[in-house]
C-alpha cells in the first residue's frame, strides 16, 4: 500500500487555480470546497464539490490491464446576487478552469474542459435568496 | 489489349446494396448506445439513492428518444419534464448549496462512448464485407 494523496492532489489542483484568481477571492469573493461557512456571506462566490474517480473501462484501464487513469470533476455552484452576477462568477471560473492544464508530480494531465453549463436558477436553501449557475468542468490524468 | 477484372461483381453488389442496409444498422448502434446510457443512469442514481427509493419515480421517468436527420443519428436521452419528481433532476445531477451532486448522465455518456465508438467501426466493416443484413444486439429499454 502507498500514501500518495492523489485523490487530493486531483482534488486541489482546481481549487487553488480557482483561489489564484483575485476576482474570486477575499475582499472579491469566496472559493469553497464543498462546504459554505456560516453564517453564509455575501454573493458573489463559488462552492465546489470535487468527485476524483478512477474509471473502468474505455480509457480507464491500460494494455496491462491496469486501471491508471483519473478523472476529477468540478461541479462548480457560481452563485451571485442577480442572474447577471451569478454569470459573472461562471465568467471568472471559466476563466480560470477552462483550457488550463493541471501539472501534477509523475501524471500526465489533459488541459481541463467544460463538460456542462446550466441555467441560473434561484436558489433559497442558505436560507437567503441567491442565484445559482452551475458550470461543471473536468479533466483526466495518466500515469 | 483488355482489362479483366475478376471477383469485383460480388464486392460492387455489396456496395451497391450498402444504402439500402447501412442506415438501419448505424441507427441500431446509436439505439444500443442510448438504451446502455440510460440504464447506466438509471442505476448510478440507484446507487446513490436510498435503499428503499426516495425517487422511484424520477428514475423511471428515465427515457431516450432517437431520431434522425440525414446521415445523422441521435439519441437523446434524460428525463421527461412534467412528470413526477422530475423537477429533483437538476438537483440530483448538479446538487445544491447544501447537497452534493450525484451525476448519472456524463459518467453513463463517458463509460458508454468507446463501446459505441467499437460497435460503429464493427458495424461498418460487416457492411463492407457481405451483402447482408447487419444485425446490432439492442438491449431492451
Amino acid at each position: 500500500m502507498t500514501t500518495d494523496f492523489l485523490e487530493e492532489i486531483h482534488a486541489q489542483v482546481g481549487l487553488v487555480a480557482l483561489r489564484a484568481n483575485p476576482n474570486l477571492v477575499a475582499p472579491n469573493g469566496f472559493v469553497f470546497d464543498g462546504v459554505v461557512v456560516s453564517p453564509t456571506p455575501d454573493p458573489p462566490w463559488v462552492m465546489v464539490y470535487t468527485a476524483v474517480a478512477w474509471p473502468r473501462d474505455g480509457l480507464g484501464t491500460s494494455l496491462s490491464a491496469q486501471q491508471v487513469t483519473v478523472t476529477t470533476t468540478y461541479t462548480c455552484h457560481c452563485v451571485g446576487l442577480s442572474t447577471t452576477g451569478a454569470r459573472a462568477v461562471q465568467m471568472q471560473v471559466r476563466s480560470t478552469l477552462l483550457n488550463f492544464r493541471p501539472s501534477i508530480a509523475g501524471r500526465n494531465c489533459s488541459p481541463i474542459k467544460q463538460d456542462d453549463s446550466q441555467v441560473p436558477e434561484r436558489d433559497e436553501s442558505l436560507g437567503r435568496l441567491v442565484v445559482d449557475a452551475v458550470s461543471v468542468f473536468s479533466f483526466t490524468s495518466t500515469g | 489489349m483488355g482489362l479483366r477484372v475478376n471477383g469485383m461483381d460480388k464486392w460492387i453488389e455489396v456496395l451497391e446494396t450498402l444504402p439500402e442496409r447501412a442506415p438501419k444498422a448505424f441507427a441500431d448502434v446509436v439505439k444500443r448506445g442510448g438504451v446502455q446510457i440510460k440504464k447506466d443512469w438509471q442505476a448510478r442514481w440507484r446507487a446513490a439513492s436510498h435503499p428503499k427509493g426516495h425517487i422511484p419515480h424520477l428514475i423511471r421517468n428515465l427515457g431516450f428518444d432517437e431520431s434522425r436527420s440525414g446521415w445523422t443519428f441521435t439519441a437523446t436521452i434524460g428525463v421527461q419534464s412534467g412528470r413526477m419528481q422530475t423537477r429533483l433532476a437538476s438537483i440530483i445531477e448538479y446538487g445544491s448549496l447544501t447537497s452534493a451532486p450525484h451525476p448519472g448522465g456524463i459518467p453513463s455518456l463517458e463509460a458508454e462512448a468507446p463501446k459505441t465508438e467499437y460497435w460503429a467501426g464493427k458495424v461498418a466493416v460487416d457492411l463492407l464485407e457481405e451483402a447482408k443484413e447487419v444485425h446490432v444486439p439492442v438491449p431492451p429499454g
